[in-house]
């Protein structure tokens, strides 16, 4: 049984880099505290040759030139460090499911069966470190068979460190007891004893350290010794993928926010790389920047009580599940642009629903069908052109009432489902079902909305019409077919319906033409159907056969 | 491409169309519709994009320039995509390789049972829209002639020549009735 400690060291700096890549190589500064008493608690090696250390107060540091400060207890530094810490978290999902959270720097992994993928131990700890690189944070990668010496080890020694079984004791007393984290007031008793490396701390009798010590004495012992053997405390796998970063300059253009998004998406589609998972669902929140003149109102009005900034939120639900971030920006970008918010952004986060990733198998006999990103993209495109709601496979409603249906999301097919309907079709034909056996049906063209008209009627049957400008005498006229529905609710209709043939009044329709309606072509003789509401009380033109 | 959101989704259906493997795009003007076609050329994937173009006003359309349509002829050479235009008029003129003029004269038939009253035949109830005869005429084909490929009368009616076809629609209500019953006669157009 072995156990990987995986530890970052620096985490907060590291946080830091992490989600601002552009702070690489400089001189960057934590400080904590309450004005004007901050002091620093971590500072960058660019900083720390300058002579910044931690201790130091903020007045103190930025006497030394350009330095990057940050305060460690604002908003978007939280939000990095939590984004840091559940990314080492999927890091070790990746490798393995049963996982402890020893601390926001810290993880350990159980091994167990990983040998059979990996070959040896050697190249597990290469691929963690490698895969903590790939998610911006370099780690210290330690293998041992006990979980606390592997946890001391990645805490202790930089890199990649392997202790073989029976080699804890001779690796890890080298160490200073620092390393086995006691409290102040033991390490200062253990260091007026002399007692300053683990090896001397396990050479002590454990009965007269627990006489003097406590328990706290009896458990560094045992850290020394390797004998305190435990089991792994399972953490819960991560339900939610979310990144956030706060601005701190509200941004209105999407130009510039689009980087940010990018970045967010950079990150969180590496982490869903680790757990090989990909994007199902964006969810999308903006906090927004209120105007000045309405902060002005609410306090007047609430007596200086803060009202939470504005809103904005969008959930963007994908088809087939994505991977590429680069294909999700544009389709976010697409997204806003066609509905932007209303106000400059304060705040961005991204949660996304993860989902296993797509796989499909071509067929040798079928035409391949394209990309689903790329198919994706060019369907936000069109929705951008002319608006979502005009684009997409037009699904019948389940009503007898003429003209009903909704627009549902145009989704390519699996090539399964190809297969499946190309036999259907060859069934068919054999059945000589197919439309081509029954013959051409006719077209008809809806008018949307329907056009007013007035009918002129003859022992109950039309024989003139005018609608549109059109003034027309009816040659020919079947009906009436009438139906009704929906008595039962609200949308109750009664509509008696009539298929004509009309010839127009050429000399009256020229003059009178609306020329803003349907072109003039368009509306001449020809077969129309009409229907007479019988609730309005109106008749109208629903369409023309074509 | 659906120039002026004219496109019934129930008559497609009964034609046959499997509206799941049909892209609606309801464009409210010409350029809206131009541009969402060139889209859809560039991604690809479709084995048939129509461009419905039939309601808007030929003088618009008349405004579109020449390089238009041999942009989009150009996006679907050598590419497995139909790209057909509907307009009351030829407006891609040299740009297309096949140019088909369709006209129609509608048909009705008087639905009446056998040894019915006569009275009958008068009222407006008795007769039904039974489709158009459509007359179709090649006017200009860089492809292949239809005469080598359809000669004489099939099982759907169509006939056709080196230039001209002749084919009957069916009506909408006439597309869900599979039986015909033997007790309804067909007479011809006896309207007034």
């Amino acid at each position: 049984m072995a156990f990987a400690a995986i530890h970052v060291p620096d985490f907060m700096l590291q946080a830091v880099l992490r989600g601002e890549p552009q702070l690489f190589g400089r001189a960057l500064v934590l400080i904590e505290g309450t004005a004007p008493l901050e002091i620093v608690v971590a500072a960058s090696e660019a900083a720390a040759r300058l002579g910044i250390g931690p201790g130091m107060a903020k007045s103190q540091a930025q006497q030394f030139g350009a330095i990057e400060i940050r305060h460690r207890c604002s908003a978007p530094l939280r939000a990095q460090e939590k984004s840091a810490h559940a990314a080492l978290l999927d890091l070790g999902w990746s490798f393995s499911p049963r996982l402890e959270d020893v601390a926001a720097d810290t993880i350990v992994l159980d091994l167990a069966g990983l040998q059979v993928l990996y070959s040896c131990e050697e190249n597990i700890a290469d691929q963690l470190a490698r895969g903590a690189r790939d998610l911006g944070l370099a780690a210290n990668v330690a293998i041992a068979c006990e979980i606390e010496s592997s946890i001391i080890a990645a805490r202790s020694f930089s890199g990649i460190t392997l202790i073989p079984a029976g080699q804890e004791s001779q690796r890890l007393g080298v160490l200073p007891i620092e390393a086995l984290s006691p409290s102040a007031e033991l390490r200062e008793t253990l260091q007026r004893w002399g007692v300053r490396s683990c090896a001397a701390l396990a050479a002590l009798p454990v009965l007269d350290l627990s006489e003097r010590l406590g328990q706290e004495g009896v458990r560094l012992h045992a850290l020394a010794r390797n004998e305190n053997k435990r089991a792994l405390i399972l953490a819960e796998p991560a339900a939610l993928f979310e990144e956030e970063m706060e601005l701190d300059d509200a941004v209105a253009e999407l130009e510039p926010l689009a980087f940010v998004l990018g970045r967010l998406l950079d990150q969180l589609c590496a982490r869903l790389n680790a757990r090989s998972l990909a994007v199902q669902t964006i969810r999308l929140r903006f906090d927004l920047e209120r105007s000045p003149e309405k902060n002005v109102r609410t306090l007047e009005a609430d007596s200086g009580q803060k009202t939470d900034a504005a809103i904005y939120e969008k959930t963007v639900a994908l088809p087939v599940p994505i991977r590429d971030s680069k294909t999700l920006l544009r389709l976010l970008r697409l997204n806003l642009q066609a509905d932007a918010p209303s106000a400059a952004i304060c705040k961005v986060v991204i949660g996304v629903d993860p989902a296993a990733p797509r796989s499909t198998q071509g067929g040798l006999f079928l035409a391949g069908f394209p990309d689903p990103e790329k198919w994706e993209l060019m369907i936000a495109r069109l929705a951008n052109l002319v608006g979502e709601a005009n684009v997409g496979s037009p699904e019948l409603m389940d009503t007898h009432l003429q003209g009903e249906f909704r627009m549902e999301h145009f989704a390519t097919i699996g090539e399964e489902k190809a297969v499946a309907r190309k036999r259907k079709e060859i069934s068919a034909e054999e059945k000589d079902e197919t439309p081509s056996a029954r013959g051409p049906a006719t077209g008809f063209r809806v008018f949307r909305p329907p056009f007013a008209a007035k009918v002129e009627l003859r022992e109950e049957c039309p024989v003139r019409i005018a609608f549109c400008g059109v003034r027309a005498e009816v040659i020919g006229a079947s009906g009436p077919w009438r139906t009704s529905g929906n008595w039962w609710e609200e949308g109750v209709w009664q509509h008696d319906e009539w298929d004509i043939e009309i010839r127009c009044d050429a000399a009256a329709s020229a003059r009178e033409q609306n020329p803003g309606a349907r072109s003039e072509a368009a509306l001449r003789d020809g077969m129309y159907r009409i229907y007479y509401d019988g609730l309005r009380r109106s008749w109208f033109v629903r369409g023309a056969y074509d | 491409m659906d120039g002026c959101d004219a496109f019934d989704p129930h008559s497609a259906e009964a034609a046959g169309v499997e509206l799941k493997k049909l892209l609606w795009v309801r464009c409210r003007n010409l350029d809206h519709a131009l541009r969402a076609t060139d889209l859809l050329l560039q991604g690809g994937g479709f084995s048939l994009i129509a461009l419905d173009l039939s309601d808007v006003s030929a003088k618009n359309i008349r405004h579109v320039p020449l390089h238009v349509w041999f942009r989009l002829r150009r996006a679907v050479e050598n590419t497995p995509t139909i790209l057909v235009l509907l307009n009351r008029e030829s407006q891609a003129k040299t740009c297309a390789s096949l140019v088909l003029r369709l006209e129609a004269e509608p048909t009705c038939r008087i639905a009446v049972p056998e040894n019915c009253d006569p009275y009958f035949f008068q009222h407006a109830w008795t007769c039904l829209f039974d489709g158009f005869e459509v007359h179709a005429e090649r006017i200009r084909s860089r492809v292949q002639s239809v005469a080598d490929e359809y000669g004489g009368p099939d099982s759907a009616g169509f006939i056709a020549d080196g230039r001209t076809a002749a084919f009957k629609t069916m009506a909408l209500w006439n597309c869900f009735s599979r039986i015909r019953s033997g007790a309804w006669q067909q007479c011809a157009r006896a309207v007034d």
